[in-house]
């Protein structure tokens, strides 16, 4: 049972009664025990919040960012009418604005209410329970009684650098058959014949086709195709840091997405792998447009873990899933006491069999705080940081040397920089 | 509605009787402590403890003797306040007045009993205040522990009915020879105990400093119960007032009003309806609309933890060599990058390029980059790090 402001206004106003007429404790207790009895009596003609059947319909999946409606249908199958109040609870990330709606719903009607859900985090978000609070005729008291009603939204994580891709994919087209490439590279093939013009390099002027037409023929060459390409998310301790608005893990996300988009448009396969000490996430055999929903679907319940990366693990992971060269792009950080405890040892052996690449979202408060003057406490902090900054591009030195190319960069500029990097890797023919 | 009838929801909240039967255990335990509190609290309340009550049945209770008044035809009032024991005296025509040590008394509770004339007043082991009120002629002149019989030594007719007592409790002596004082009030060194009785304007007054005979421990010994009954049974009423600590004329002396007294009845029943609307408010406001929703978050950590760790580090240890250190070498760095300096570049080497791009003496850029000892305080160290930004600024814009 529950009371509402106007029973407590009324316990309120007796007082004025009992002031005049209350002569003694009985005449008191005689009125508010009238009064308990209004209550009680309200309460059990008000209709049953008991006697409701839900059903939700709308949105099974979102993305960051983006919004989902889910809609919850009230039927009231009670003799009553229900009037009062309903709250269908979600947890606080799936950004419901309005929870709660007013409700008056005769017998055998039914009433919709809709969530519209604005998820600041990804991964599934489940409702709580919906609460419904019918009150009596003098909605002085209602009884309350809570629905566990199921329903899940797959939120999947965000794509800001989707703006991103438009112009990587102009790029990839100057690169692709569609404009003849000048130079020859490894991983490039024989496109065509064709005749020269006047800007083209004379290096690729072919003699032998020359000397058989009357005109004087240039070979063209196009990028390969069928590349493999390798996405790893390092998905531990590293990761969890915060970086810009969100965790490192979320960045480094935006980046594979970009990469994934461009390189299945380039006609490349990829690949990818979520991992800290076990295998979190695992895309492989996605072709074309199926490829960037199942990199959302497999890395929406990817959470940062705080442990040390498995470097052996990973790296057989790897193995275990790329035999031939392929293009190996390992997402983590740039942090000197992991990396050389981890992934560090490992990188030469990599290097030799693949084109690895390590992208690393740079924490740009690094920076600033390098760049902070004033009173000692800042000095201090400068020079801490310029430790810090010391140490991590002696890392990066060490990565580099080891035969890996190395992108660090901040939360909003890694992924048209792994895209950029990867597009001059195979305009290279280094793929 | 076709969706409606597939049920998916589930009512959480449990029904009253649902409620019942899950909580079935509580409820029983509650009961039964309940039920054994209150018949504790009954056999407790017929089994009062108390000095001299009539009710206690403990050592030093006096049932006992009201049991012994009452089987004579004498009839027992027990009260606790100085109002209900003139209200007692004045009800019935002839009565013995007992008035217990068991609290000391105000002059506003002795006012009030003194304006009720009781037949016979019985005072036992009474203090000074008590005796000067009602027996101004004696006084207190000490207290006794012994196991001694004494002769009653007097011609009070209780006295001498009774015979020898122990002489134990309080004594009393007096300067007048017409009132009979028992048991040791005659003899010159030792006045040992003692019931004086005598005819006074509050009618008899009779002081009894054995308090202890009229116990239920010693009401058996010798002739206790005689004396006991020979002084209370003289009336067919005895009002036995037990004055106690909480009466309420206990501190309200001399005509003053406490504040209950000043306001208007009325109040204090609205103030009691106020607290109950306000419990109300609370029932109100203190029901959720369903649960809080819990939801695991993932955990973040703020990437420059350590770094900022470590400064402070470097503050409260005073590390100036270590900072003022690491700010060379990464201006130094800067500085190569700047000038095109292969990266293996001693720091002269950057100095004498420094001065030549800048156009400064060189004593004066190596003073900057290459300081051969560390800052002596963090003024210095702060004017270093200035000193640094102002020559990279230079390089930078020459």
């Amino acid at each position: 049972m529950v009371v509402t402001g106007r029973a407590a206004l009324l316990a309120l106003l007796l007082t004025v009664p009992v002031a005049v007429f209350a002569r003694s404790l009985a005449v008191v207790l005689l009125l508010d025990i009238a009064l308990v009895l209004l209550l009680a009596i309200d309460a059990s003609l008000a209709g049953s919040p008991r006697r409701l059947s839900f059903a939700r319909s709308g949105d099974r999946t979102t993305r960051i960012g983006e919004e989902a409606v889910v809609t919850l249908a009230v039927r009231n199958d009670g003799p009553r009418v229900v009037r009062g109040v309903l709250r269908d609870a979600w947890a606080p990330t799936a950004g419901v604005a309005v929870t709660r709606h007013a409700l008056a719903l005769a017998p055998e009607r039914v009433v919709r209410v809709a969530a519209v859900l604005r998820p600041t985090r990804r991964g599934e978000r489940r409702p709580d329970l919906v609460t419904v609070r019918s009150l009596g005729p003098m909605r002085l008291a209602g009884r309350q009684v809570s629905h566990a009603v199921p329903w899940g939204v797959q939120v999947l994580p965000g794509f800001p650098s989707r703006k991103h891709l438009p112009s990587r994919l102009a790029r990839l087209r100057e690169l692709d058959g569609r404009t003849a490439l000048m130079v020859r590279g490894q991983g490039t093939e024989f496109d065509s014949l064709r005749e020269y013009v006047i800007g083209d390099d004379v290096r690729s002027i072919d003699w032998r086709a020359t000397a058989r037409a009357s005109d004087v023929m240039v070979r063209t060459w196009r990028p390969e195709r069928d590349r493999r390409v390798l996405i790893v998310l390092d998905t531990a301790r590293t990761s969890a840091a915060r970086v810009g608005d969100g965790t490192r893990l979320d960045a480094s996300m935006d980046a594979a997405f970009l990469l994934g988009a461009l390189a299945s448009r380039a006609g490349d396969r990829v690949d990818l792998l979520a991992f800290d000490r076990a295998v979190r996430a695992d895309v492989r055999g996605a072709t074309g447009g199926d490829l960037l929903p199942r990199m959302s679907r497999a890395l929406s319940d990817v959470e940062p873990l705080l442990v040390e990366t498995d470097a052996h693990g990973l790296v057989s992971a790897i193995n275990a899933r790329v035999r031939q060269h392929a293009f190996v792009v390992i997402l983590t950080a740039l942090e000197p006491s992991a990396l050389r405890e981890g992934l560090l040892p490992f990188l030469p052996a990599l290097a030799a069999r693949h084109t690895v690449a390590l992208a690393s979202v740079r924490d740009e408060r690094l920076e600033q705080l390098a760049a902070s003057r004033g009173d000692a406490a800042a000095v201090y902090d400068a020079a801490s940081a310029e430790t810090a900054i010391a140490d991590r591009d002696r890392m990066t030195e060490l990565v580099m040397r080891s035969g890996v190319e190395v992108i660090d960069a901040g939360p909003d500029e890694i992924a048209p920089r792994l895209a950029d990097r990867y597009l001059a890797l195979k305009s290279a023919g280094r793929l | 509605m076709t969706v409606l009838d597939r049920h998916v929801a589930a009512v959480r909240t449990p029904t009253v009787r649902e409620r019942l039967r899950t909580n079935r255990g509580i409820i029983v335990i509650g009961a039964l402590v309940v039920l054994g509190a209150l018949l504790l609290a009954l056999v407790q309340s017929s089994r009062t403890v108390g000095l001299l009550d009539p009710d206690a049945t403990d050592p030093t209770g006096s049932h006992a003797l009201a049991v012994l008044l009452q089987d004579q035809g004498v009839t027992v009032v027990r009260v606790t306040t100085a109002r209900a024991a003139a209200d007692a005296v004045t009800r019935a025509p002839d009565t013995t007045l007992l008035i217990a040590p068991t609290a000391p008394l105000s002059d506003r509770m002795l006012q009030t009993v003194q304006s009720a004339a009781a037949t016979y007043t019985v005072l036992v082991q009474p203090d000074d205040v008590l005796v000067s009120a009602y027996a101004p002629w004696a006084s207190v002149s000490g207290f006794r522990v012994s196991t001694d019989e004494v002769a009653p030594g007097c011609d009070w007719y209780v006295a001498t009915r009774t015979g020898g007592l122990p002489a134990s409790g309080a004594t009393y002596s007096t300067g007048r020879s017409d009132l009979s004082s028992c048991w040791g009030g005659g003899v010159v060194d030792t006045g040992r105990g003692g019931a004086t009785g005598v005819a006074g304007a509050t009618g008899v007054v009779t002081l009894v400093g054995m308090a202890e005979g009229l116990t239920n421990k010693h009401l058996g010994e010798s002739g206790y119960a005689a004396m006991a009954l020979g002084t209370l049974g003289r009336t067919h009423t005895v009002v036995w007032w037990l004055p106690s600590a909480s009466d309420p004329q206990q501190f309200a002396d001399s005509g003053d009003v406490s504040i209950g007294d000043l306001v208007p009845s009325w109040v204090r029943w609205a103030l009691l309806q106020l607290v109950l609307a306000m419990l109300v408010v609370v029932w109100w406001r203190g029901r959720r609309l369903g649960r809080v929703v819990v939801e695991p978050l993932p955990v973040v950590v703020r990437a420059t933890e350590s770094v900022e760790g470590r400064a402070r580090l470097y503050r409260r240890g005073h590390a100036r060599d270590r900072a003022s250190d690491a700010l060379v070498a990464a201006t130094l760095t800067r500085v190569r990058a700047r000038l095109a300096l292969p990266r293996s570049a001693s720091a002269d080497v950057v100095v004498a390029a420094v001065s030549a791009r800048t156009g400064r003496p060189a004593t004066e850029v190596a003073a900057v980059l290459t300081p051969g000892s560390s800052p002596i305080d963090d003024a210095g160290l702060a004017g270093l790090a200035d000193a640094l930004d102002a020559l990279e600024n230079e390089v930078r814009h020459s």
